[in-house]
């Protein structure tokens, strides 16, 4: 019994998330009275109505369509579908955002028992709403291109569903957006520009490169299925770590801010180190566990930046859920918000990947890839925490800890900057062509070093980070100490707990 | 109910925004918080609702610290911003029906919840009307509207008569008194000191984090202003009166102010009388004798003086 419950059940909790979310119904309530989004919806019809008049009216085209016009119109179709849906659907839900976290409003949230999740899935939910509308109002244009052959029905569903797929990550992204910076009521409106001219100019170079050659070849190159399991997956991967940050850019500072992506973060990089794992025992290719390490490492690396820039230890309300016994307290550290747990959190994991390379890869260490990214989270790590350690130490009252990431990203610009001057001076001096030894390994850009000096990169990152620890060890040590449950209101009171 | 915050203390880097506060007060207590800017009032409400995190202390409702459980706090709480609702393209209507939903109310249990809401605030003609035509005063109502649509016990208004006019700060006033006699819990701050004293049965006074003085109109002026005020009216020999005041005892001040005898005593009301006795008995006419009442504003300049004199020392 309990098993044909299930579903249903699961069902029901689903669509009462997603669908009854109050942010739905008032998003879906704006919507119906937005002119700025009734125009979009009409102006995509009409013109998708105009093309395909214009098409089917025009004598040599109808010609051309016995050669199998039907891709050409179709992308043409899809070009203005994926225009209006991947720009004008995000932007709008990121500037209303925006408008919505400039003010007060946000406050009225907050103070009723909506979560940030809700509120993030909610936008998510009434935006894909409009968007469905969108595509059902866009459906009967685009089958149309099928009788005018040239196309197949699997490559027109397929199509869709990867544009869809694209247009919900824009939307995520565009909540995303919304909630990183700090309300203003300025700012959002250059946030939202900046957003639709970076999104608008990706999609024109989409739609008018890549799109017409995409639906030609579709058919030959692409096998559907292994396509759309793979844009499945990928969606799954970004929609989750994005909706991920986002709930945690909403979260009050009160809260586990970071739980939300440290969680998601694991889980997404257990999951694919299995799918690696398996693909690698399958083909026999121990090769394929990089393609999982890498990226996880590149993401390790620049998460460290986020977890740099968070406040030292948990607030007063957040400490009040610390387990007391110290096991417990160890094995939940690393998910608790504070710049020394989630370095812990970023090491556990760095290491773990690490360790995974060297012991299914043989040819890891001394692989050009494997130096390459080992030079990469290095530096990364030495950076940040040379950053962090320079904020404290120079800017503690002012600089706020939340801008920790500007410091080591100023430090790395800066580095850059100094070993080019020194490197470019030495060359009109000497004449020497010396320079990559000179100046690329104090910086960044030592990643890109000629491959017969990446050892030098790696004993320099190496030395550095080293140094980076030694000088954080005493704070870190302090931070961890103070990683303990403690009243709010014991007789003594409690002393101002660093920010 | 009982709401108490014990020890509260907020920082900004080195800026003491609250700084040690601790004050209880319970069901039908309407507590007027005064303060001048940046005094941490707006600080110290926005911790008791939740927003904002506490460096050090607490705020506990009937027992339940607000930092340990803020959804439990949420639930008997009302909170109205000292900022206008604008949201664009929503009705009042759906406006109260999108917060009831986000409270946790579905079906008939909203649906009634928003009527009674719509129906005390008296927005019920203009539940269709959008929330951008409305006027500051009936936006004020809204947000009074969207506090109240969980039927919380405890409220918490900021600022809430700041830029309306003087007809929409009485229809304020008059909801919360009604408020105040359905026994809620009411904590409010305002600017106006003369609404205040109409409105609360209890004070706070605060600056730079720190509560100066707390108690009833009466006790306040008791502790900050311990004269009492005198108007005395008579037909004539006005000076004569002044003089003959000033030689009784108990009598620190007597002067001529637009036609009427101010004077100070310090004493009880038997003071008082026994002043009315003499001066009848000296012949002099009295048309009106009275006692001037304090206004929380004199309290307030009094005790804010108070702190700057004892500063400087």
């Amino acid at each position: 019994m309990k098993i044909i419950t299930l579903p249903v059940r699961f069902s029901r909790n689903i669509v009462r998330k997603a669908f009854l979310n109050p942010i739905v119904i008032k998003e879906l309530r704006q919507t119906v009275r937005s002119q700025y989004l009734l125009s979009i919806v009409f102006s995509c019809l009409f013109l998708q109505l105009l093309v395909s008049g214009i098409y089917l009216s025009n004598s040599d085209l109808i010609i051309d369509a016995a050669r199998g016009a039907g891709s050409s119109l179709f992308a043409f179709l899809f070009g203005v579908l994926g225009f209006v849906s991947c720009v004008f659907i995000p932007v709008y839900i990121l500037a209303r955002l925006g408008r919505e976290r400039s003010g007060y409003n946000l406050d009225f949230l907050y103070v009723t028992t909506l979560t940030p999740g809700a509120i993030v899935r909610g936008k998510f939910f009434s935006s894909l709403i409009v968007s469905l509308m969108l595509f059902s109002l866009s459906a009967p244009f685009l089958t149309l291109t099928y009788f005018l052959r040239g196309i197949s029905l699997p490559v027109i569903f397929m199509s869709l569903y990867i544009l869809f797929l694209v247009n919900a990550l824009l939307i995520q992204g565009s909540i995303f957006f919304g909630s990183l910076f700090a309300p203003n009521r300025k700012f959002y409106r250059i946030q939202t520009v900046l957003f639709a001219l970076i999104v608008a100019a990706c999609a024109f170079f989409f739609f008018n490169f890549g799109v017409r050659g995409f639906f030609r070849h579709s058919g030959y190159f692409f096998n559907i299925k292994t396509m759309v399991l793979w844009a499945t997956g990928i969606f799954v991967m970004i929609y989750s770590f994005s909706y991920a940050c986002s709930v945690s850019l909403l979260m009050p500072g009160s809260t586990n801010k970071s739980l939300p992506v440290r969680v998601t973060f694991t889980v997404i990089w257990i999951a694919n180190g299995i799918i690696a794992g398996i693909f690698a025992l399958a083909k026999s290719k121990s090769e394929i566990i990089e393609i999982w390490a890498i990226p996880s490492l590149v993401f390790l690396g620049l998460l460290l930046l986020w977890v740099v820039s968070e406040r030292e230890s948990p607030g007063p309300r957040l400490r009040k859920s610390i387990p007391v016994k110290l096991l417990k307290r160890l094995a939940v550290s690393p998910f608790f918000t504070g710049s020394a747990n989630g370095i812990i959190w970023i090491f556990i994991l760095g290491i773990m990947t690490v360790v995974c390379c060297f012991l299914f890869i043989p040819s890891f260490a001394s692989s050009e890839g494997g130096r390459r990214i080992l030079v990469f989270i290095l530096y990364v790590s030495a950076y940040s925490l040379t950053g962090a350690y320079i904020r404290r130490k120079l800017f503690g009252d002012k600089i706020p800890y939340y801008q920790t990431w500007a410091i080591v990203l100023i430090l790395m610009g800066f580095v850059v900057i100094i070993a080019l001057v020194v490197s470019f001076l030495r060359e009109i001096e000497v004449g020497s062509d010396d320079s990559q030894i000179l100046f690329l390994p104090t910086a960044i850009a030592a990643v890109f070093l000629e491959y017969e000096y990446i050892n030098l990169g790696l004993i320099f990152g190496l030395t550095w980070f080293a140094a980076a620890l030694l000088i954080n060890f005493s704070w870190f040590v302090q931070r961890l100490k103070d990683f303990r449950r403690e009243s709010l209101t014991d007789e003594k009171g409690i002393s101002p707990i660093p920010d | 109910m009982k709401i108490e915050t014990r020890d509260l203390k907020k920082y900004f880097g080195k800026t003491k925004a609250v700084d040690g506060i601790s004050f209880v007060f319970g069901s039908g207590d309407v507590v007027g918080l005064v303060g001048p800017n940046g005094s941490g009032k707006t600080t110290m409400m926005r911790i008791m609702a939740t927003l904002e995190e506490q460096t050090s202390g607490d705020v506990f409702i009937d027992g339940v610290s607000v930092s340990e459980y803020p959804d439990r706090a949420r639930q008997v709480m009302g909170f109205v911003p000292d900022a206008l609702p604008e949201y664009e393209d929503v009705t009042v209507h759906e406006y109260l029906d999108f917060f009831g939903r986000a409270y946790g109310m579905m079906g008939k249990e909203l649906e009634s919840a928003v009527d009674e809401v719509e129906e005390f605030t008296g927005l019920k003609k203009m539940r269709e009307t959008l929330l951008k035509a409305l006027s500051k005063g009936m936006k004020q109502r809204v947000s009074v509207g969207r506090s109240l649509i969980h039927n919380p016990e405890f409220l918490i208004l900021d600022e809430p008569a700041a830029g309306l006019d003087p007809g929409a700060r009485v229809e304020l006033r008059q909801l919360l008194s009604i408020l105040a006699q359905q026994k809620k819990a009411i904590f409010l701050s305002s600017h106006i000191l003369a609404e205040l004293t109409e409105i609360c049965n209890r004070f706070i006074i605060i600056d730079d984090g720190k509560v100066l003085d707390e108690g009833t109109l009466s006790e306040l002026a008791g502790r900050k202003l311990p004269r009492k005020g005198l108007v005395i009216k008579t037909i004539n020999r006005i000076a004569e009166i002044c003089k003959c005041l000033l030689e009784m005892p108990g009598v620190c001040e007597a002067r001529e102010d637009g036609g009427a005898i101010l004077a100070e005593v310090e004493g009880t009301d038997e003071t008082c009388s026994t002043i009315l006795a003499n001066l009848i008995g000296d012949g002099f006419k009295i048309s009106e004798f009275r006692q001037k009442g304090h206004s929380l504003e004199d309290i307030f300049i009094t005790a804010t003086k108070n702190k700057q004199k004892n500063n400087q020392k």
